[in-house]
């Protein structure tokens, strides 16, 4: 179960997610978003990727994190591509694209 | 957030090293040791664990371990985790049901139970083994008294 790490911002910013489906089967994603590094949970969804589906989920779209910016982690049941697209709404041109990456999963205790 | 005992229990070899159990029967006691001369007794006659006991408290040791790390990478800020690990007897087979009671900010139940249910399997390594049908080699040497 791939595990990702990021950042989102919806203040003064407008965060898309990229998660790309890198394998032919269906795969179940939850995306977690916490308000700073160390804050609440603002907002867990759940989203189900197509067979390589490729699909851009606008933060928008989530109320609860309107007007803030943390922490985001994505954990999915198979291999995807998981990346963050911000807008600047002042200016519409200035975009950062970044890649998430992997949180990788501990090994075992004895 | 990590804590100390449990960072230290981290550190241990992932490779399994020899455990020597010697009784004596006379005195009641079991003793079991490890590499570096760690050692435990098991009393036989007081109040101590039994050895099956003692092995469903280390399944119950490693699981908590275990999700206490897989909760914690994904967010969850865990302040106490208890298992009941219980035995029974299923259709003449053993079954054993591992209960977790956790107290934790930041994680949902659904989603809890889904990694538990998910990653144990692969990261606990005394429930690997207890999963798994292990090859059983013996020896015996015997020493007139």
């Amino acid at each position: 179960m791939p595990l990702f790490k990021g950042w989102y911002t919806q203040d003064g910013w407008r965060t898309k997610l990229v998660l790309i489906n890198q394998v032919d089967e269906p795969v179940n994603v939850r995306i977690k978003l916490f308000e700073g590094e160390d804050g609440p949970l603002l907002a867990s969804l759940r989203i189900k990727l197509k067979p390589k589906e490729m699909r851009f989920y606008n933060l928008d779209r989530v109320k609860r994190v309107s007007k803030r910016a943390g922490v985001i982690l994505v954990d999915a049941d198979k291999p995807i591509f998981c990346g963050g697209h911000l807008i600047n709404l002042e200016n519409e041109m200035r975009v950062i694209d970044y890649k998430m990456p992997k949180i990788d999963e501990p090994s075992g205790c004895c | 957030m990590s804590h100390p005992v449990v960072a230290s229990v981290l550190d241990m070899s992932p490779t399994s090293p020899p455990i020597k159990v010697l009784f004596v029967p006379e005195r009641e006691e079991l003793c079991a040791e490890a590499p570096g001369g760690r050692k435990l007794f098991l009393s036989l006659s007081g109040g101590g664990f039994t050895p099956l006991e003692l092995a469903l408290a280390a399944l119950g040791a490693c699981a908590c371990i275990e999700v206490y790390k897989l909760l914690s990478i994904r967010g969850g800020l865990v302040e106490k985790i208890s298992v009941d690990v219980v035995v029974e007897k299923e259709k003449g087979e053993n079954l054993i049901n591992l209960s977790f009671h956790i107290k934790a900010d930041r994680i949902g139940g659904k989603e809890a139970e889904e990694t538990i249910k998910h990653l144990l399997d692969k990261y606990c390594s005394v429930w690997h083994v207890f999963r798994q049908s292990v090859g059983l080699s013996i020896a015996v040497k015997l020493e007139k008294r």
